[in-house]
């Protein structure tokens, strides 16, 4: 586990990441730093490189250029159980759970393998109790409906107690009822840790987001105050001009 | 209550193998009763890396070889020596689960996945049964034992206890031996897929990715679990060696492998009562339909293996737990009910699983 | 006397990177367009073979029985397997693998309760080519030239004809064949059938070089297998770089050693191979090749 006090700066950098697959450049030389107990969003159009650049923070892609820093641990090209190790929280983008476990089953796997067997059984517990999924402890996770899998999901990765988040659209494909709770959740979660949220869904990133992080053509496009990113002209251009007329 | 269920389940099909293996030399010769209790090991061998890990190994028969030659070899090179024979067992078991380690790690380390594990498992069952075939001759001694090629290797002592008069086990004291080893691997299975490391392995098996973003190592969790099924295949083969008292290359066959496979998926994966059942069964059958002439026995086993992929994919046990589990989750759901823990909300819930 | 030594191992060479080809081109058919892997592919070759040496035996002649009615018996009990098994196990590798491989037991041991348990052959229709002090059996030089043949025939069929861009339109997705209109099913069952067709005709050819028994199949499957497994996605391009680097490694052991480290060295490149490039071949250097 990294000692998160002592950098009180910085808990993840990227300097000139980059990848490439193929003839395609999907993120060029993108610098990204994340302060402790910050909660970032990145946005952009479809295919401006978030995932990609997500991916690279995950290990679940190698960079071609560029190192990615872990407080100041160097984890580039490092693989993802390596990365979770560290103590980092991962969702994809479509949740990924055991299928054939019960939801219990799943919340005690993560929650294990950082804590001893006695105190992995209570967190699991816990986790049940913090996210309403009580009653459905027993059921296996591949019976859930969409909803109600991101946010075992989201259950299975807080867990393991990590000290940064990396979500991958954790309202995608939500109701609208649902998306507030996800809201509240993350925003709540977001007092005590680090936070890097890919999403689409602009009305949830105003409702979570201090600071936001553009990508476009695998670039960095803009950075900053949410309010003052989403009036830029620039964005409103390449990115929101479809929806604001 | 979950697992107080399973368990239930679990407690009453050790107890009817129990039974089964206590009462069954009363109607059959223990000499053949023998050989299935050892199928049925090589099957929970297969079954506990198939059913835990979701890895299918074509060449479970190669540990199994491995671990009958390794024995006759080292049995045949320690001959006279009162501890010889328990000790060729050690080596034999050290030989065929390094040998697992190493296959599975230069897999798994290699992220070979899925087909293009069961085609290298395959060939090198297929390695070893030509090199066997073909290791006749003086060329191919190791120390006292010739690998004798085609003719196998007779001729090396059976397992011996050094009492006070050098106690031979064989016969009855090997049905004994087999059945006591049998049931303390399937304790030990079960036992297994009640830890950390056998959840994290169902886990990796459910979804790979997930287990990997949770901290979890899938390449040594899965190299781990080949090197155990090696070694208790490689048992199977040594108790293979001491009932047979003799190693052929025959052991490395594709139809040796096929049978393993055919014993588990017809017993059925995920229990670990099945593939021992499917064992018993099959390997029983096969015996009874050797006194015929009028079908050939593998025309039988094709059949099926063909059968079952078709009609029941998840294998006789798992079956009929499944025509059984209504009564059982209609009985959990009451006991729930009556504590109060069910509202009528999950209540509808609970009923639909 | 140095040259003539020279074209006969060459062609020597030739003949063995020709028999594997052969031998896998129909396994290679099934499983580059359709992703599954028939186990029962040597059975389906010793079959061809049965075929032939029957029909011989009735009195037809042996030209017609391995050209014509090895690959039609075949491509008929293809499609009945299509249509008995594999249908049913479409997106399944894992079980259609399992199925076939019973199925491949239930057809030797069918053979061995039909045919006995004896080696029978077929007699060898040509006789032997003289190169300066060597003879070169005529009838591996006819092998060698019908597998070049077929290559070159299947290269043509896939390429070029409406058919071919079919089958490999079904390969990327059977929703495109759906909307291009036609019934992915029956490109599959069809395709099934000209895989067992190529089987039966590998059979029947390779019918006169060996001795046939029923139980002949697992020494093809397994070369076969290995050989289209190594070669990768692309039908033809892997089958034929496949079976090139096999042949060669077996025969360099082969001419250093002896035949059976020949074979080992084949088995042991294979799992090198696979080790290095999980993909096979064609995944690592000939990306999107039929």
């Amino acid at each position: 586990m990294i000692d998160t006090k002592s950098q009180t700066s910085c808990v993840l950098e990227t300097r000139g990441l980059g990848v490439r697959f193929g003839g395609v450049v999907a993120v060029d030389s993108v610098d990204f730093s994340l302060r402790q107990h910050e909660l970032r969003c990145l946005i952009g159009p479809n295919g401006a490189g978030k995932t990609s650049f997500f991916r690279c923070l995950t290990g679940q892609t190698t960079p071609s250029r560029g190192e990615v820093w872990l407080a100041d641990t160097n984890i580039t090209g490092w693989v993802p159980h390596q990365v979770a190790r560290l103590g980092v929280g991962i969702k994809t983008q479509i949740p990924s759970l055991m299928n054939e476990l019960t939801v219990r089953e799943n919340l005690w796997l993560a929650a294990r393998r950082t804590q001893p067997a006695r105190q992995a059984d209570d967190a699991a517990d816990e986790m049940l109790e913090r996210l309403h999924l009580a009653p459905l402890a027993l059921k296996l996770a591949g019976q859930l409906s969409h909803g109600l899998r991101q946010r075992t999901e989201l259950g299975v990765v807080l867990a393991a107690r990590p000290w940064l988040l990396l979500l991958d659209e954790p309202a995608g494909g939500l109701t609208h009822d649902e998306v507030q709770q996800m809201a509240e959740l993350i925003l709540e979660i977001g007092r005590t840790t680090s936070i890097v949220v890919v999403e689409h869904d602009m009305a949830f990133v105003r409702q979570i987001a201090q600071q936001v992080t553009v990508f476009h053509q695998g670039r960095v496009l803009r950075q900053g105050a949410v309010d003052d990113v989403l009036s830029d002209q620039v964005v409103r251009e390449v990115y929101l001009g479809k929806r604001a007329q | 209550m979950r697992a107080l269920h399973a368990n239930i389940g679990w407690w009453f099909g050790f107890a009817l193998v129990t039974l089964a293996l206590l009462f069954a030399p009363m109607f059959w010769g223990s000499f053949h009763l023998t050989l299935l209790v050892i199928q049925g090991l090589l099957a929970l061998s297969l079954g506990l890396l198939w059913g835990q890990a979701g890895i299918l190994c074509f060449g479970q028969s190669a540990f199994y070889g491995l671990g009958a030659y390794a024995y006759a070899v080292a049995a045949m090179n320690l001959q006279g020596h009162p501890w010889g024979t328990l000790a060729a067992v050690f080596i034999a078991l050290l030989v065929t689960a390094s040998f697992a380690a190493a296959l599975g790690a230069m897999m798994f380390y290699g992220r070979v996945s899925d087909v293009y594990l069961g085609v290298i498992t395959l060939v090198v069952t297929l390695l070893f049964n030509k090199f066997m075939n073909a290791a006749a001759g003086s060329a191919y001694v190791i120390g006292q034992a010739h690998l004798g090629g085609f003719n196998g290797i007779p001729g090396f002592p059976p397992l011996a206890l050094p009492l006070s008069e050098s106690f031979e086990v064989t016969g009855d004291a090997l049905y004994a031996l087999c059945c006591v080893l049998l049931l303390l691997a399937l304790a030990g299975c079960h036992w297994l897929g009640q830890t950390h490391w056998g959840r994290a392995l169902a886990g990796v098996r459910e979804n790979e990715l997930r287990a990997q973003l949770l901290g979890y190592d899938p390449r040594r969790l899965k190299t781990g679990i080949f090197a155990l099924s090696g070694l208790l295949a490689g048992l199977a083969g040594v108790l293979y060696a001491c009932w047979a008292e003799i190693v052929t290359p025959g052991l490395f066959s594709l139809k040796q492998a096929a049978e393993v496979i055919i014993w588990v998926i017809a017993g059925g994966l995920g229990t670990w009562i099945g593939p021992v059942v499917g064992a018993f069964a099959l390997g029983g059958l096969k015996s009874a339909l050797a006194t015929q002439t009028l079908i050939d026995n593998t025309v039988i086993m094709g059949a099926v293996l063909v059968a079952v992929v078709l009609l029941l994919p998840r294998g006789v046990v798992p079956s009929l737990q499944r025509w059984l589990q209504p009564l059982g989750s209609r009985a959990r759901w009451r006991l729930r009910w009556m504590r109060g823990e069910v509202t009528a909300n999950v209540a509808k819930d609970s009923h639909h699983d | 006397m140095v040259l003539d030594h020279l074209l006969v191992n060459l062609l020597d060479l030739a003949y063995a990177i020709a028999t594997l080809c052969l031998l896998s081109s129909g396994l290679a058919l099934i499983f580059g367009l359709m992703r599954i892997i028939n186990l029962a592919h040597g059975e389906f070759i010793v079959l061809g073979g049965y075929v032939t040496l029957a029909a011989t035996q009735a009195g037809v002649p042996i030209w017609w029985a391995i050209f014509v009615l090895a690959p039609l018996a075949l491509a008929l009990f293809g499609g009945l397997v299509e249509w008995a098994i594999i249908r049913h196990l479409y997106g399944r590798m894992m079980d259609t693998m399992l199925a076939t491989w019973g199925l491949s037991m239930l057809m030797s041991g069918a053979l061995v309760t039909v045919f006995g348990n004896t080696t029978t052959g077929v007699t060898n229709p040509l006789g032997a080519l003289v190169i300066g002090p060597f003879q070169v059996g005529g009838y591996s030089v006819l092998v060698i030239g019908v597998t070049a043949l077929l290559m070159l025939l299947a290269y043509l069929t896939l390429r070029h004809t409406r058919a071919g861009m079919v089958v490999r339109a079904a390969m990327q997705s059977p929703q495109v064949v759906a909307a291009l209109g036609y019934n992915p099913r029956t490109v599959y069952r069809r395709t099934f059938m000209a895989g067992a067709a190529l089987s039966g005709l590998a059979g029947g050819l390779m019918a006169p070089l060996i001795g046939l028994t029923p139980a002949s199949g697992g020494q093809f499957i397994a070369k076969s297998f290995i050989t289209i497994i190594s070669g990768g996605a692309s039908v033809l391009t892997g089958t034929l770089s496949a079976s090139a680097l096999f042949g060669l490694v077996s025969k360099a052991v082969e001419w250093l050693t002896t035949p059976v480290w020949g074979e080992l060295a084949l088995l042991l490149v294979a799992i090198v191979l696979l080790r290095l490039m999980p993909q096979g071949i064609t995944g690592r250097y000939f990306k999107g090749q039929v």
